[in-house]
């Protein structure tokens, strides 16, 4: 298997897809690697969306907020907001994540293991009972069946 | 469902303005059917069987997720 840094928890600079383009490379961003697998000789990463945006309203299922002293504890200097509706799923490699082969392979941080139980159960929640509600980038796709 | 359509999160409102350059080459990107193939899961150093299962769990609903497309 390629050689594969990342762990389901960690957070991590990516080039993060954009909707406008969802297969490609997207700007720097910092993605929460949700789940973290070997395919084959590959290594593949579920990364769900972050943003230091505040969240407004009500949070939808997936959607947490963390402030800033929990924030800090993951390694990120402002509070943010994590999406676990829009996932990209995406190879491990160096299109991908541009630190991949730097020092710390750009993980700037890690949830806390009681944080992960939460964001685990919540993406199974979703994919399981409101799969509609995903929003999948990325461009690794199931082969198209007949 | 998501019942607040209203506040969608702004499109990557922190990210850095160094986009990929156009034709960046995705090598195991252009592998459709890629995610049909068989799965594996590490175990974490310390894990426990439990906590294991529980992750493996999480990628099998992910997995049975992305093949119904």
């Amino acid at each position: 298997m390629s050689s594969n840094p990342y762990s389901a928890g960690d957070f991590v600079w990516s080039h993060y897809p954009q909707r406008e383009n969802p297969a490609r490379p997207g700007p720097r961003h910092i993605g929460y690697v949700a789940a973290s697998v070997g395919v084959g000789g590959a290594a593949v990463v579920w990364l769900a969306y972050t943003t230091s945006q505040p969240w407004t309203g009500t949070r939808p299922p997936g959607v947490y907020s963390v402030d800033r002293d929990a924030a800090a504890g993951m390694g990120q200097s402002r509070p943010f907001t994590l999406d676990l509706r829009r996932v990209a799923v995406v190879p491990v490699a160096a299109e991908w994540f541009p630190d991949l082969d730097a020092s710390g392979h750009g993980i700037v941080g890690r949830a806390p293991e009681r944080l992960r139980l939460v964001y685990e159960a919540a993406v199974t929640g979703l994919v399981r009972r409101h799969p509609d509600n995903i929003e999948r980038l990325g461009p690794l796709v199931p082969r198209p069946r007949c | 469902m998501d019942d607040t359509p209203h506040h969608a999160l702004p499109q990557s409102h922190d990210a850095e303005p160094d986009l990929a350059p156009p034709g960046t080459p995705l090598h195991i990107a252009a592998a459709p059917g890629m995610l049909d193939a068989e799965h594996t899961v590490d175990r974490e150093p310390g894990e426990s069987d439990e906590r294991y299962r529980s992750r493996c769990e999480m990628v099998a609903a992910l997995l049975e997720y992305a093949r119904r497309g």
